[in-house]
């Protein structure tokens, strides 16, 4: 049986990826996709923790949390496509509509 | 049944409508505003003639009253209503006649004028609060006609009022009057108070149980009225200076009716005056005086108006002196044969005046032949003023001075007045119309004029024959005056040989009128008395009204001033705090939010992932914390 303790280091570093990934990456997909590592990440800590007390609710909460980030994906996709179509770019630091 | 006496208020109302129609419609009227009150005076003065003929038989003992309560509280109680009697119908059908045929003669005399239909609006307007006045059956409403005529005698005397010494006339005619009024205003709230109600039945049936004090009191407060009202000594002082009117005017309001309202009020409520005899000495008194005086005072008049209104107040006097000597069926006689005669006099002259555009008479003369119509009219009311028979005024002056036969002093100071109105009245007649005239171009009389002072002529011819019904209608007893027809008939004849004597023919006047200066000085200062009203009330009534503007313009003016000046000081400091601390605090939130904003807007770059960072910094520095 795998350690616990290992399984948390390898859930930290997928996040620590994804944030990296998320707060680096000039590319919009690109940042989704690091979003959902972050996403995975957390999984993977809510599967651990599930299985070392024997308390299932933790497991039930990462399906969910699969399921929305599928659907945040759809949404994240589309605006994207969307902000595509009026910029022909998808890069993050030309969107700054928003600056005072 | 519908009685005939119902028609009665319709004899002011005519006149008054005719005089809101003209008012307002005059200039677009028939006429130019004189057909209409004429038209409606004429329906007043038949119905006049009408009710006072069909009821004749019934006098002296009918009296007929209709009244409606205005006002009501507890047993206090203000009624409206009129009262037709014998005396209140013989008045009413003299004023409506005379103011009839005073509107047809000023179609003539005012014609051309500029206010002409304004005119005749006022004219009627008097006219109706007169004929108010008179069939008026208390006395709340006979002095509400009273004021109104009063009213109307300020704007008729006033009617030119482009001439300074007209307005000021009728100024002080108002005042004058004024004064007067206060004191019959109080005698009104006096009986008020005493019987809560003003109306003249409640007043007769109230006297023997308020006693003899209560009649003195009222009757002399509400004789002050008179006094103004009729010109008598004090308050005279206004009828002289009213002949700046229209000479029309003088005829109806200064001689023939609202001067003698005042006659006619105290005949009106003779039972209160004659309740008290000391109230009855009294009239009796000013009456004389004024009659005496005022005859003194028209014999040196030069102004032809004038004249006959010192005669009318002298007259006005002879039948106060009537009324005080306790006869107010001569004294009703005499006011109303003098209505007629008077104004006769008074058109008389205005067809001379109206021709001749002068007052004086020096400046007349020869008009016997100049002006036949004007001159036989004014002869026949100068007989008759001076009491010379067949003529009207014989009748009632005799009727008045034998009523007077028990009091020696009246008595003899009466003929005394008889023997001076002769004298100043021949005086104006020879100077005027007998003496040599500066002209013999003979003068075109117009019709208009002529023929109402042709029918007063007439009137005056055969008034005379009235006097006896006359009194026997207003309730008169049947000791017939003393016979004195010879010696009452000397006293004018001598006035009239005495003019005849001094005016006419030519004789050193120079060392008399030496002698007479002193007198005839006096006579021409009005005795004083204005002098000693200017002296005594007007003076000091400017002097305090000075001292009043000074003390507006420094206190009362001084106090605002500066209050006002203290609001400015403390509204500029007030401005100021405003401005720099109430505003700075404003200012200084507004400048502190922009100077933060300055600095704080570098945290908004628009990219979400800097925004992310920044989020993760600031949970990492929530968990080391």
């Amino acid at each position: 049986m795998i350690d616990t303790r290992a399984i948390l280091i390898v859930s930290a570093l997928i996040f620590s990826i994804g944030l990296y990934g998320a707060l680096s990456r000039r590319n919009a997909i690109g940042i989704l996709m690091c979003v959902e590592l972050m996403l995975n990440g957390a999984n993977l800590n809510l599967v651990a923790f599930s299985r070392l007390h024997h308390i299932p609710i933790g497991q039930v909460f990462a399906l969910f949390v699969i399921a929305l980030a599928a659907a945040a994906v759809v949404v994240g996709l589309a605006i994207v496509i969307l902000v595509y179509k009026q910029m022909e770019d998808i890069n993050v630091d030309r969107f700054n509509l928003m600056k005072w | 049944m519908v009685r005939i006496e119902y028609l009665a208020p319709l004899i002011p109302f005519f006149p008054f409508l005719a005089s809101a129609i003209t008012i307002f419609w005059g200039r677009r009227s028939p006429g130019r505003g004189a057909y209409i009150p004429i038209g409606f005076l004429s329906l007043s003065t038949i119905l006049s003639f009408y009710l006072f003929f069909s009821l004749y038989h019934l006098f002296p003992n009918y009296s007929f009253e209709l009244s409606a309560s205005w006002l009501k509280a507890d047993s206090w109680k203000v009624n409206v209503g009129y009262r037709l009697d014998a005396l209140s119908l013989s008045m009413s059908c003299m004023v409506a006649l005379v103011s009839l045929l005073i509107h047809i003669y000023s179609i003539g005399y005012m014609a051309g004028d500029k206010r002409y239909s304004l005119y005749f609006a006022y004219l009627s307007l008097f006219t109706s609060a007169m004929l108010t006045l008179i069939i008026a059956n208390s006395l709340l409403l006979l002095y509400i006609g009273w004021e109104l005529v009063g009213l109307c005698s300020y704007l008729l005397i006033g009617f030119w009022y482009e001439r300074p010494s007209a307005y000021r006339a009728a100024m002080k005619a108002f005042l004058t009057t004024r004064l007067g009024d206060i004191g019959f205003f109080l005698g009104i709230l006096y009986i008020f108070l005493h019987m809560h109600s003003t109306a003249y039945s409640d007043l007769e049936r109230a006297i023997p149980q308020l006693g003899e004090h209560f009649a003195l009191i009222a009757s002399l407060l509400l004789f002050c009225g008179a006094v103004g009202k009729s010109a008598q000594f004090p308050l005279h002082i206004w009828l002289p200076d009213a002949m700046e009117g229209p000479t029309p005017v003088s005829a109806l309001i200064h001689a023939a009716t609202m001067v003698a309202a005042g006659a006619y009020m105290v005949a009106r409520l003779f039972p209160l005056f004659s309740y008290s005899s000391t109230a009855l000495l009294v009239v009796a008194i000013i009456g004389i005086i004024t009659a005496i005086m005022a005859s003194f005072l028209a014999l040196v008049q030069n102004d032809i108006k004038r004249v006959l209104a010192y005669s009318t107040m002298s007259q006005l006097g002879y039948m106060m002196l009537a009324l005080g000597m306790g006869n107010m069926q001569a004294g009703m006689f005499h006011l109303l044969s003098h209505g007629f005669f008077k104004a006769l006099l008074f058109m008389s002259a205005g067809c001379v005046i109206h021709h001749l555009e002068t007052n004086d008479i020096w400046e007349m003369g020869g008009l016997w032949r100049r002006m036949p119509i004007a001159s036989i009219t004014f002869l026949v009311g100068t007989l008759s003023l001076a009491g010379i028979p067949p003529l009207a005024g014989y009748f009632s002056k005799e009727m008045v001075i034998s009523s007077a036969f028990k009091e020696f002093p009246f008595f003899a100071l009466a003929l005394f007045g008889a023997y001076l109105t002769a004298l100043y009245m021949g005086r104006v007649f020879i100077v005027a119309f007998l003496n040599p005239a500066r002209s013999e171009e003979k003068i075109e009389e117009e019709k208009v004029m002529a023929v109402p002072i042709i029918i007063l002529s007439l009137i005056t011819l055969f008034f005379g024959l009235a006097g006896g019904p006359l009194v026997h209608i207003l309730g008169g007893g049947g000791e017939e005056g003393i016979p004195l027809p010879y010696l009452s008939l000397l006293f004018p004849l001598g006035g009239f040989l005495s003019a005849y004597l001094i005016y006419s023919l030519s004789w050193d006047r120079e060392k008399v009128m030496e002698l007479l200066r002193p007198f005839h000085t006096a006579l021409v200062r009005r005795l004083y008395i204005d002098d000693f009203y200017i002296a005594v009330l007007v003076k000091p009534m400017f002097y305090i009204s000075k001292l009043f503007a000074t003390f507006d313009l420094k206190g009362v003016d001084g106090l605002v001033n500066s209050v006002g000046r203290v609001t400015l000081i403390a509204s500029y400091f007030q401005g100021w705090f405003d401005k720099y601390v109430v505003d700075g605090f404003v200012n200084a939130t507004a400048w502190i939010t922009g100077a933060f904003s300055f600095l704080l807007r570098y945290l908004q770059s628009g990219l979400v992932q800097f925004y992310l960072l920044i989020a993760l910094l600031g949970l990492i520095l929530f968990l080391l914390l």
